[in-house]
């Protein structure tokens, strides 16, 4: 039980400083950039692993291949540049805690549980624009800027039962909060006019289930499915409620290969039904689209294999972007690569993983570099 | 635990926070790509002007011996004023010196050999040139009731006892001229004291300002004796600041009843209500607030010279004692507006602060009370409308209440 305890206070000890995984020009839009739940090692495999990572939160049914106790920890810091309508931005760059949790099974019952915080959609962003406008008669340049720092919040919990050495099925819940600090001023160029900032508080309620399977059909070849709901999301500013955005329906589905011990090939498909919240973001003008996404990667020596103790990663992953301000879906590719490092009589693990990420679509071309940092400890 | 104790996971921990934490660090900030990237709210600014309501007039704030400056103008300076001139009464002087500084007992002046007075140049008619200023004998008992037809006889030539001549290009500072024994004749008899009158002279329109006491830069008098010292003669010196100094001028035209007036000396306030919507005080952020008055007729005073006007906050509404909220002195340039001296120029006052004081405080009363700054220190003044018919009006640009979109 001290095990537990400990593991799940260095997990969840940080809860209040999950924020956005990823930071966008297309946080603007929508409920925000939706964020990928996602561990240090399935990134680098491109997000090939996430139907059977046993943190992800894709899979209820994921966490029953953990033979023991086990935290993580992720910490990724992105650099990001975008060319958009003749603008350019360059060296942006900010560093968040896109997953933690705590999972294993419960005693030697076939129940595994599984608790994590992770980023459901970032709500980060700050523009600058100026403009000039009339005051008094006179033209009077103005130097607006507009604001959000916070996320949606992801906290997930599953239980998984392992039925047989084919078959594990799990349920999973998730209740959705955070809070994104607001922001608004507007300085004039004209000093005689004073400078006016606004700040506020919006936060964040929703909640959400699912349901997953994973089946061995082979020793080489692993299935895995699941399905997610989530009802609608009631943002708040300032204790008032202000908005109810629905939320999407997720169906995913993975194949993990492995035709040798040294060697994993996973990959995770995944379509989400945004245009649930089209109705409901329309007086924002914002186009929202269905997404889907597939990640793949391969992984030479994974932990679990005994093999090695550095094992290598490799991955690509393209998905689709939901909310645009035209008819045009934005859609990004990523490319990935990473590796771990074994310690402690191999229970701890830091996983590192790169990622070269390119977004393009409703006229922007955004390129980030994400470097992703992840430490697994296993008591 | 074996192998990874509890320690060595806190130790782990520490660690990875401490790697996360190196690389924390946060620089979103970008140019907007509007409207396609831009929050779909904007700012909005709004401009509205609205008429003032009651107004009235009150007099006799502050005195000319109570300013902070004197304001000595020629006799073809004014523009709609008299010539004024600065009277200056000087703190009692000792027939008994200390010959040494470490002396405890006085010994008395031997002789008196001159005096030299020195007054503080604060403004002057930047283009005028030749500008003297004339040092006259006055009665000693002159006081701070006498009147500029009782003092006028006394800046004849006769009672002229020293020039100081100010150069073209001085604008400020101190300046000084010695003045024989033989001006002041009677000192001793007179317990004492001295006095003098200062007028400018030129042949062409001049003003000019000098310091006064109240703000610590008043006129000095020096005096110069002999002593004996163990039976030889030598040279003392003893200074004194005024102990009364103001300036004295033919009253002014008096304006019709119900001309609202600010400025002159004695000094007259304006006090406003200003009916402005809650809209825009309680629920409004005000950038920028501006109150118009615009003249009545030309505004009086010395020529080429400025009238700044003031506005003030009330802590509470008893007409013309109201206690006043005090401006920051380093604030009252910006927020001042300032009148040309014989133009009717619209004079722009800020009230952005005071309509950001009403937004904080609103159990303040929506009255101002306008003054000169400095007050009482010239008699150049303002006049505006009636309290009938006020000429005044409120411009204000604030933001509505910004709603964040959910």
């Amino acid at each position: 039980m001290r095990r537990l305890l400990l593991l799940t206070g260095l997990a969840l000890g940080g809860l209040p400083a999950v924020a956005a995984a990823q930071t966008s020009i297309f946080s603007v839009r929508g409920i925000g950039f939706p964020a990928r739940e996602a561990s240090a090692r399935s990134r680098a495999l491109g997000g090939g692993f996430d139907m059977f990572d046993p943190f992800s939160p894709l899979n209820p049914a994921s966490s029953a291949s953990l033979g023991a106790l086990t935290a993580i920890g992720t910490s990724s810091t992105e650099f990001r540049s975008y060319d958009a309508n003749s603008v350019t931005a360059t060296g942006l760059h900010d560093t968040r805690f896109p997953l933690i949790g705590v999972a294993g099974p419960a005693g030697s019952s076939p129940i595994s549980f599984r608790l994590t915080a992770g980023t459901y959609a970032d709500r980060t962003y700050d523009v600058s624009t100026t403009d000039t406008v009339m005051l008094r008669g006179q033209p009077v340049g103005v130097t607006d800027q507009i604001g959000s720092d916070g996320a949606i919040a992801d906290i997930g919990g599953a239980l998984a039962w392992t039925v047989s050495r084919h078959l594990a099925i799990g349920v999973g819940v998730h209740a959705l909060t955070g809070s994104s600090q607001l922001s608004v001023s507007r300085v004039f160029g004209d000093t005689t006019y004073r400078p006016y900032a606004l700040r506020g508080h919006q936060s964040y309620e929703g909640f959400g289930f699912d349901g997953g399977v994973m089946i061995q059909l082979t020793r080489a070849i692993q299935l895995g499915a699941s399905v997610r709901s989530d009802r609608r999301l009631d943002i708040s500013v300032d204790s008032l409620v202000t908005g109810s955005v629905a939320l999407p329906t997720t169906i995913a589905g993975g194949l993990l290969l492995t035709p040798s011990k040294a060697l994993h090939w996973t990959t995770t498909v995944t379509r989400r039904s945004w245009t649930r919240a089209a109705a409901d973001l329309a007086g924002s003008g914002t186009v929202v689209f269905n997404t889907f996404s597939i990640g793949s990667g391969i992984e030479l020596g994974p932990p679990e294999s005994g093999v090695s103790n550095i094992p290598l990663r490799f991955g690509f992953r393209y998905a689709t972007l939901p909310f645009s301000p035209n008819a045009e879906q934005p859609h990004e590719v990523g490319l990935t690569a990473g590796t771990g490092l074994l310690f402690a009589k191999n229970r701890a693990l830091v996983n590192v993983t790169l990622e070269r990420i390119m977004r393009s679509g409703a006229g922007v071309s955004e390129h980030v570099w994400a470097f992703t940092v992840g430490m697994r400890l296993r008591p | 635990m074996r192998g990874l104790t509890a320690k060595r996971v806190r130790r782990l921990a520490v660690a990875l926070t401490g790697a996360a934490l190196l690389g924390c660090g946060q620089d979103v900030t970008a140019p907007g790509v509007c409207p396609e990237f831009c929050p779909p709210v904007g700012v909005q600014v709004v401009d509205s002007i609205m008429p003032t309501a009651a107004d009235s007039t009150f007099d006799g704030y502050v005195s000319s011996y109570a300013a902070s400056a004197l304001e000595l103008i020629a006799a073809p300076g004014g523009f709609g004023v008299g010539p004024s001139r600065g009277v200056i009464r000087f703190f009692a002087l000792r027939d008994s010196l200390r010959v040494n500084a470490i002396d405890t007992v006085l010994a008395p002046i031997a002789s008196t050999d001159s005096f030299a007075v020195q007054v503080d140049v604060l403004r002057r008619r930047a283009d005028a040139k030749g500008i003297r200023l004339g040092i006259y004998r006055l009665p000693t008992t002159v006081d701070s009731t006498a009147t500029y037809a009782q003092l006028e006889p006394y800046f004849q030539d006769s009672t002229l006892i020293g020039t100081i001549a100010l150069d073209d290009t001085l604008q400020n500072g101190l300046v000084s001229t010695s003045i024989p024994a033989s001006a002041f004749p009677g000192w001793p008899a007179d317990s004492f004291v001295v006095a003098v009158g200062v007028a400018v002279l030129s042949p062409d329109s001049a003003w000019v300002n000098i310091g006064a006491v109240e703000a610590g830069s008043g006129a000095q008098l020096s005096l110069y004796v002999h002593q004996d010292s163990s039976g030889t003669s030598v040279p003392r010196q003893d200074s004194r600041l005024s102990g009364l100094d103001m300036f004295v001028a033919p009253p002014p035209v008096v304006p019709p009843a119900g001309v609202l007036a600010v400025g002159g000396s004695p000094s007259s306030r304006v006090l406003m209500h200003l009916d402005v919507p809650s809209a825009i005080v309680d629920s409004s952020s005000v950038v920028r607030a501006t109150l118009l008055l615009v003249p009545s007729e030309p505004v009086i005073g010395g020529s080429q010279d400025t009238v700044a006007v003031i506005a003030h906050a009330l802590t509470a509404d008893f007409g013309p004692k109201s206690p006043l909220i005090l401006v920051p002195a380093d604030s009252i340039a910006l927020r001042a507006g300032n009148a040309l001296v014989g133009t009717r120029d619209t004079v722009r006052v800020d009230l952005t602060d005071v309509l950001r004081v009403w937004h904080t405080h609103p159990e303040l009363p929506h009255t101002i009370i306008l003054r000169a700054t400095p007050e009482g220190a010239t008699g150049a003044a303002v006049r505006f409308g009636t309290s009938a018919a006020p000429s005044a009006k409120l411009e204000v640009t604030y933001i509505p209440p910004y709603k964040f979109r959910g």
